[in-house]
Formats: C-alpha cells, sequence, structure tokens
C-alpha cells in the first residue's frame, strides 16, 4: 500500500501539481480576466451589457455562425465569443459592460486560460481531457492510499515538527493532506465526474450509438435542435427576452446567452440562467424564436441523475461560491498544491543520500514544476501587461510566453544544482509577483491605491501577488540557509 | 458572513479537542482538564449548527467543510509556533464566535 501510494504519486505528481495550481487560479478566474482587462471596468447592469453586445455583434459580425454570451457570475462583464475564419483558433471574442458601445478591452484568454488548462492542458482534443482526468483517477487512488497508510491520522491530527528534515516533511505533507481532506476527496472525485464522456462514454455509445445529436439533445433539452433554414431574418429585439427570462428565473440572474444563426430565418435564442445562482451547473435555460422573439420552450432541470451530475459539476466548478467560499476554494487549492509538492520531495528525503539518475532526475523536474509554473503563470500575467493592447494576437502570444517561460525553467533546473536553482528561481518569482501590481499600476493607472475609489478588484489582487512574492522570498531564504557556502563551511569546522 | 460565527467556534472547538491530547497539552504547557474534549466537540457542534441555520443550508454546509480546514490550520500554526497562547486563544474564539453569531442572526 505505501508504494502504491509512493509510486501513484510520483507518477503523475507533476502533472498533478499543474492542474491542481492553474484550478486554484481559476477560482478566481473572473477577477483574473477583468485583471487582465483593465479597459472594461464592469460598470452598470448585466443586462444592459449584453445588449450592448448584441447591439455591436448586429452591427460587425450579422453573417456568424452564431453568438455566443457570458455574462459573469460576479463581474458585470459580457464576454461575447464568435466564429472570425481569419482568427487562429477560429474565432474571437469581445468584452462588454453596460457603457461599452465598440469593445476596446484589449484581447486576452484572461481567467479562462488558467480554467481551459486545468483540464485541457491546450493539447488537441480529446488528449488533455484523457490525460486530467487519468491523473485525477491516480490522484483518488493516492489519495485513498494515502488514508490508509496514515495510521495516525487522530493522533497525529494537529502535530508540525518543523525540523527541515524528513520528519518535518512528512508532518507538512500529513498537516496539508489531513486538515483538508474532505476539500481534496470532494475536488478530486468531483473532478473526474465532468468528463465522463470522454473516460466512460460506453454508456451513451449503447443507448444512442453514434447518434451524438439526440444523445446532446436529451443531456441537454434546453439546448436549440434546429439549424438554419438558408434565408435571411432579422433577430428581433433582445431586451424583451432577456426580461421574460428574468420573469421565468424568478429573480435569478442571466448566465449565458446563445444566438444561434442570428442572420437566418430560423434563429434560436437560448437564455441560461447564471451559474453563480444555485449549487447545480445549467439549472433553467428558456429558447426564443429569434425572428419573432416568441418563447419556444422552457427547461428547468429536474431530473434525478442529471440534477446530482449538476450539482456534482457546480461542487468542483465552483460558480455559485460567495466570497468566503471562494477564498476557502482557494486556500484549500493550494493546500492540495503544498500535498503534491511536499509528497514529490519527501521521495527525495527518503532516498539521500542517493546519486541515481531517478534521484537526479526528480530532483530537478521538482524544481521546473513547483517554482517553474508558478513564475510561468506570473509572465502570464506580465505578458498581459507588455504586449501592446492593440496587437490583434496577443491572446496567443500570452499562452505562447506562458510555455516558454515555463520550458526556460524546467531547462534551468536541469542545468543547475537543485538546491542553488530552487533558491533562485524562487527570487525570480517574488520578483515577478512583487514587482508586478507596481508595473500593472504604472501603466494601466489602476491599482492597489485605488481601493479608497472603490476599486476593490485590483486591491484583492495586488495583495496576493504581494502575499505570493512574500511565500517565494521565503522560501529562497530557507533554500539559500540550507544550500549555501555558509552551512558548508560549518560542517568542515563540524568535521576538523 | 456566517464565517463570523462559524470560524471562531470551529477553531476554538478544535483548540480544545487538541488540548485534549497529551501531546499538545505538553506543547502548550497547560494542565489536562476532562471537559475540554466534550467541550471541544460541543463548540464544533455549535459551528455546523450557525452554518446550518444561515440563509442557504447548501452553501453553509459546503462552506463549514472549508472553514474546519481552515481552522484547524490556525490550531497547528499556533500548537508550532505559539504553543502557550492557545488555550487563551479558544477561550477568545468562543465569545468572538458567540458575538459573531448574534451579529450575523440580527443583521
Amino acid at each position: 500500500m505505501t508504494g502504491l501510494h509512493t509510486w501513484s504519486g510520483l507518477v503523475i505528481g507533476w502533472l498533478l501539481f499543474a492542474i491542481t495550481l492553474t484550478g486554484t487560479a481559476a477560482v478566481f478566474s473572473s477577477e483574473i480576466s477583468a485583471w487582465m482587462q483593465p479597459e472594461v471596468a464592469g460598470r452598470g447592469e448585466p443586462r444592459q451589457a449584453i445588449e450592448k453586445a448584441v447591439a455591436w455583434l448586429r452591427q460587425t459580425q450579422p453573417h456568424a455562425r452564431g453568438w455566443f454570451l457570458a455574462a459573469d457570475e460576479r463581474i458585470a462583464t459580457v464576454h461575447a465569443l464568435y466564429e472570425d475564419r481569419t482568427a487562429p483558433r477560429g474565432y474571437r471574442t469581445a468584452s462588454f459592460d453596460a457603457i461599452t458601445d465598440t469593445p476596446v478591452a484589449r484581447p486576452t484568454m484572461g481567467g479562462q486560460f488558467f480554467y481551459r488548462f486545468h483540464f485541457e492542458l491546450m493539447l488537441p482534443n480529446p488528449w488533455g481531457r484523457i490525460l486530467t482526468s487519468a491523473a485525477a483517477m491516480v490522484m483518488l487512488i493516492a489519495i485513498v492510499s494515502g488514508i490508509i497508510i496514515h495510521k495516525r491520522i487522530f493522533a497525529d491530527f494537529f502535530t508540525l515538527r518543523p525540523t527541515g528534515g524528513q520528519r518535518g516533511w512528512l508532518d507538512a505533507h500529513n498537516v496539508f493532506g489531513v486538515l483538508a481532506l474532505p476539500f481534496h476527496l470532494m475536488i478530486t472525485f468531483t473532478g473526474i465526474v465532468p468528463l465522463f464522456k470522454t473516460t466512460l462514454p460506453w454508456g451513451i455509445v449503447a443507448n444512442y450509438g453514434a447518434d451524438n445529436a439526440t444523445a446532446l439533445a436529451e443531456f441537454y433539452p434546453g439546448l436549440p435542435r434546429r439549424g438554419p433554414s438558408g434565408t435571411p431574418g432579422t433577430l428581433a429585439d433582445i431586451g424583451p427576452m432577456l426580461a421574460e427570462a428574468e420573469r421565468y428565473f424568478g429573480g435569478g440572474r442571466i448566465g449565458r446567452v446563445n444566438i444561434a444563426a442570428p442572420g437566418d430565418a430560423a434563429s434560436i435564442v437560448t437564455i441560461m440562467r447564471n451559474d453563480g445562482d444555485q449549487l447545480a451547473y445549467m439549472a433553467q435555460a428558456l429558447r426564443f424564436d429569434g425572428m419573432t422573439g416568441k418563447l419556444i420552450g422552457a427547461h428547468t432541470e429536474d431530473r434525478p441523475a442529471r440534477k446530482t451530475f449538476d450539482v456534482l459539476y457546480g461542487l468542483h466548478i465552483a460558480r455559485f461560491a460567495p466570497d468566503v467560499s471562494r477564498w476557502l476554494y482557494f486556500v484549500c487549492g493550494l493546500a492540495l498544491a503544498g500535498v503534491i509538492a511536499t509528497g514529490l520531495n519527501l521521495w527525495l528525503k527518503a532516498r539521500e543520500p542517493n546519486k541515481g539518475f531517478g534521484h537526479w532526475l526528480v530532483a530537478r523536474l521538482n524544481v521546473g514544476t513547483v517554482v517553474g509554473l508558478p513564475i510561468a503563470m506570473l509572465g502570464f500575467l506580465w505578458a498581459n501587461r507588455l504586449l501592446p493592447a492593440t496587437y490583434l494576437e496577443r491572446s496567443a502570444a500570452e499562452v505562447s510566453i506562458f510555455f516558454w517561460i515555463w520550458a526556460a525553467c524546467s531547462l534551468y533546473a536541469l542545468l543547475r544544482a537543485p538546491r542553488r536553482a530552487w533558491g533562485e528561481l524562487a527570487i525570480v518569482a517574488a520578483l515577478a509577483a512583487g514587482l508586478l501590481p507596481f508595473v500593472s499600476l504604472a501603466l494601466t493607472g489602476r491599482g492597489l491605491w485605488h481601493a479608497m475609489d472603490g476599486d476593490r478588484l485590483f486591491l484583492g489582487f495586488d495583495l496576493v501577488l504581494f502575499a505570493l512574492a512574500a511565500l517565494a522570498a521565503v522560501i529562497a531564504r530557507k533554500a539559500f540557509a540550507t544550500s549555501g557556502p555558509i552551512r558548508l563551511a560549518r560542517k568542515q569546522e563540524a568535521a576538523a | 458572513m456566517t464565517a463570523l460565527a462559524t470560524l471562531p467556534l470551529a477553531f476554538s472547538g478544535l483548540a480544545l479537542l487538541s488540548l485534549s491530547m497529551d501531546r499538545h497539552v505538553r506543547q502548550a504547557m497547560a494542565r489536562q482538564h476532562q471537559a475540554r474534549r466534550p467541550g471541544g466537540w460541543a463548540l464544533l457542534a455549535l459551528s455546523l449548527a450557525a452554518a446550518l441555520l444561515s440563509d442557504n443550508w447548501r452553501f453553509g454546509l459546503v462552506e463549514w467543510t472549508g472553514i474546519i480546514a481552515a481552522a484547524a490550520a490556525l490550531v497547528v500554526l499556533m500548537l508550532t509556533y505559539r504553543p502557550r497562547a492557545l488555550s487563551a486563544a479558544a477561550a477568545v474564539g468562543t465569545v468572538l464566535g458567540l458575538i459573531g453569531w448574534a451579529y450575523v442572526g440580527l443583521s
């Protein structure tokens, strides 16, 4: 059982660390998106923002196959996605708030990058999803086997002996793991569930065969079922449809608005309830005929199996979470990253001194991932501030910069003695996090110093960056304290 | 803001539970007391009650599972770095939790 825990943890440890850390950042994906688009401040009502977005799309993208609008759960901003064959990925996005007539915000994936990376790893479909599902399943094995081999869960529940040796690392691993164990089990299990169509497709195949369309229609009864007619048409005013949807949701907010074939006589407007309103994901949806604006279908999800799935999914993506819960998701996510990082380090500690190739490689991969990934994530934010706002392909460039920085850090970690690399890269991380608020303030004019005027978003963001900088500085100090020439000198003195 | 009630109460409850264990009693240089264990469980139950009696018990329950993790982390950090202050902190936490509950309940 110990072997199972050790080896299942090691093999997927680095991948899991990346999945966990980006997922933890994605808890605040709304805030990250808003920070990365300082031009839209989220002013006014989300409904007005939807109307602004539709008005603009009507003007500029009348022949797109579809417009997909998502109202943010927490910030009064609407992100519109529309097909554009000239774009590298085949679509573009534009962001609106209630006073945006023409989208001026810089194009960026924003917090959606961390969200997407978390389960797709930016690999072509379906490989990213298969890999993350497999990693989550192995993590569930690691967690359960970890509980079984931990013989003193209750006796050691509150025990942390920060000795610096293997004992201290094991205590830290246990504390991070045991204290937030309900969260770790919940997030791992609910992380496997949403990807069931990729990992366990046989239920669907047995019942529907190759008829994917029927399967989808029955899984999502709220979605439109007719294609474009080919005859041009004019979309009715969106305002009354939004008002009717709000009445139907009974005080609930509007979440997403999908407009299929907007320039066609058979266009359909689907309005979905905001996921921030309830635990379950996608609870209610209304369909309107695009030409007449008449309601043609309403769906409230109450089938037990679907509802169970939606609640599990909802628990994982935490769109429902009010402020305190959201911070707890964030902190528990960091604890899970801590379990993985300390676990990877323990593998080394338990095998020291060791000159083997495996030990050599694990030590270096640990540095490249545990410090390299956070630097790359910060680099993504830096790229957002430093790339010219008017550069059309900047969204893709930000993502490339993330991967180049991660690759550079991993290469550096391979070439350098691990103890040195730990300290040096931690200093880079501390500087990257600590200086970003100042650079951002200089370039955007929004920052910590404007909190008095009610700009709470930047206040929170900058404080988190400063906290991360402090954490990285502490890690750097510890790393240098155990690897520096001073300690070697002391050892020689002791020997003499 | 149910957390104003649930977090201090959970902290105090877990602090009392830790101080019912010999190893941590020695760390905190306190004296062993028989009432600590039932008292700790009672405070934890009170914390859970505050979570379930909030406006939306479903959200409350999810939040509470995170709250006890955060509270336990605070207890561990105090036991490691400020062990002697833990029993006093548990008393303060109980009072703050009850005030917090009254505040949340009234507003």
